[in-house]
């Protein structure tokens, strides 16, 4: 074996396409048992938010080093989950009540969810509540969201 | 306080407790049961005199690394105020009855059954001070497992959370918190509504027998254009009842559980769809929860009402005006004037500029209000500290 690491294949679609998504997101540690929910429309999707995050400042980076007490670079099993929002102007726009309802309610599930999974982690983003939380399509899509995530999550590995 | 801290054991053990003689009644702080009969609260409908639900009981992880796992339940109690309404001094026997002041709205912790905090409710500097908040209740159940994840000393009677526990109920409390003073804002504007204080009714009263020009000086109609523009008008009514009925069938449909056609949608749904939970006397200016494209608002003209204007009270912009400034009624009935007039010039544009295609027009009037407003969030967002009221903020 030649490698310093083993070979890293990285499925990453499409992800960098912000130009007619928004997207929730969710990066998962279970070595660290970490769970860090986002949401982003910027023009390079998800994959452009990562860019930030795993930067100097970015929120990724300081919250998982104040809590695990350790470098970002030891996570070497992140995974990045994308949930394309839908195509319409209120998830698009720059007005974000929105798409920040449904990453509450996608956090809020998964604080939920935590009970009944294996193994179990920690939130360390931080969300606030929006109104738009009680709208039914967003509380349908956050729960289709946290459905899919208990669905995944225990066979998931990097 | 003693039917409150032995709740669980009086209701569920049968266990008597007296003083002097006199038996302790169990006391739930959260009046489950009128919640049981009443049901889950919506904000935006709730009248303010029953007990309602914001979450009912469930389990959930308060610390993971610990596995502390808890019960956590959240009712709203009445408002008060409104009771005042129907009887003076009705509104102090409601407070004595449901146990409503300072220091016992929060989190009731319960340990082995055993109410923690004999003082009454925890904040855990998650429920700030606040006379909106009054009528939130949250209970706590836990059992000694959980003692190192709440730092309890059951002697003292104090809880300090670990980090994971603090942010678990931080997440879930902004929910309640919001839903809890919405509500009690509701219940205030239902009050005000009826003691006539409300700046939506007034706004509406003061435009009610106003109409904006049929034609402005310089725009001038010959015989043979005014029948294109009552053309234009009726083109104008149809397409925005036609989206008025789609709208409402879409909520009919999401109220029920399943798909609504057209005829199952009568007057009142399509009412009920273009005013919101405005105040039903309002007749041109109508707050609602949602807008096309989330934009701050929008037109509706129909030729009964004429011209109105739906204003999207959940845009940041909006809630600036509405929350932010909530005691300046002056500026929220200029606001809602203001783009009144707007949606106005909306239809007249449409109706009267001959010279370009009407539905051009209501595409590129659509997108500059779409991007008007985005802007308008966009401000709100980045210079949040420095918008009114600004007394506040010197």
């Amino acid at each position: 074996m030649i490698f310093p690491t083993p070979p890293i294949w990285t499925n990453v679609s499409s992800i960098f396409d912000g130009v007619n998504s928004a997207y929730i997101y969710i990066w998962i540690s279970k070595k660290y048992r970490l769970v860090y929910v986002g949401q982003t429309n910027g023009l390079r999707g998800t994959l452009g938010r990562a860019r930030n995050h795993i930067g100097k400042h970015g929120t990724l980076r300081l919250r998982f080093e104040s809590i695990v007490g350790e470098k970002l670079e030891l996570a070497d099993d992140l995974i990045l989950a994308s949930y394309t929002l839908p195509r319409q102007r209120e998830y698009l726009g720059l007005e974000s009540s929105y798409r920040e309802a449904i990453e509450y309610l996608v956090q809020k599930g998964l604080v939920v969810a935590r009970t009944g999974v294996t193994p179990t982690y920690k939130l360390i983003s931080k969300v606030r509540y929006t109104d738009r939380a009680s709208d039914v399509l967003v509380r349908d899509y956050a729960r289709e969201i946290v459905n899919d995530f208990k669905a995944n999550y225990s066979r998931a590995s990097f | 306080m003693v039917g409150v801290i032995y709740y669980y054991f009086i209701k569920d053990e049968a266990i008597s407790i007296y003083i002097d003689g006199a038996p302790i009644k169990p006391i739930d702080v959260l009046f489950t049961e009128e919640a049981d009969t009443n049901g889950n609260l919506d904000e935006n409908e709730w009248n303010g005199r029953e007990v309602r639900w914001i979450d009912r009981p469930k389990e959930i992880t308060l610390d993971a690394e610990l596995n502390v796992k808890a019960q956590i339940e959240v009712t709203q109690l009445p408002h008060p105020p409104t009771f005042e309404l129907d009887e003076r001094g009705k509104q102090a026997a409601i407070r004595k009855q449901y146990r409503i002041e300072a220091g016992n709205y929060g989190y009731y912790v319960y340990r082995n059954k055993r109410l923690i905090n004999v003082h009454g409710a925890e904040s855990f500097g998650i429920i700030p001070q606040d006379q909106d908040l009054y009528a939130l209740r949250g209970r706590i159940l836990i059992d000694d497992s959980a003692d190192d994840a709440f730092n309890i000393d059951v002697k003292k009677s104090t809880i300090m959370l670990s980090d994971d526990a603090y942010n678990t109920i931080d997440l879930l409390s902004d929910e309640y918190k919001r839903k809890s003073k919405r509500a009690w804002e509701r219940a205030k504007q239902l009050k005000h509504e009826r003691e006539g204080n409300d700046p939506n009714l007034v706004a509406n009263e003061i435009v009610a027998d106003f109409e904006p020009p049929d034609v402005l000086p310089g725009d001038v109609v010959t015989p043979v254009e005014e029948v294109e523009v009552s053309k234009r008008e009726h083109e104008v009514s149809e397409e925005m009842q036609s989206k008025l009925r789609t709208a409402a069938v879409k909520k009919k449909s999401q109220e029920e559980g399943h798909d609504v056609t057209e005829d199952q949608v009568d007057q009142t749904d399509l009412v009920a769809t273009l005013k919101g939970d405005t105040n039903p006397a309002a007749t041109k200016i109508y707050r609602v929860n949602a807008v096309d494209d989330n934009s701050l608002w929008e037109p509706y003209y129909d030729a009964e009402t004429g011209g109105c204007v739906r204003i999207n009270k959940l845009h940041k912009f909006a809630r600036q005006v509405y929350e932010e400034n909530r005691e300046n009624t002056d500026l929220q009935i200029m606001f809602e004037l203001f783009l009144l007039q707007m949606a106005e010039a909306e239809i007249y544009v449409q109706k009267n500029f001959l010279s370009l295609d009407r539905t051009k027009i209501r595409e590129v009037l659509g997108e500059y209000r779409r991007v008007s407003s985005d802007f308008l969030a966009a401000m709100c967002r980045r210079l949040e500290n420095r918008l009114p009221p600004l007394t506040e903020k010197q």
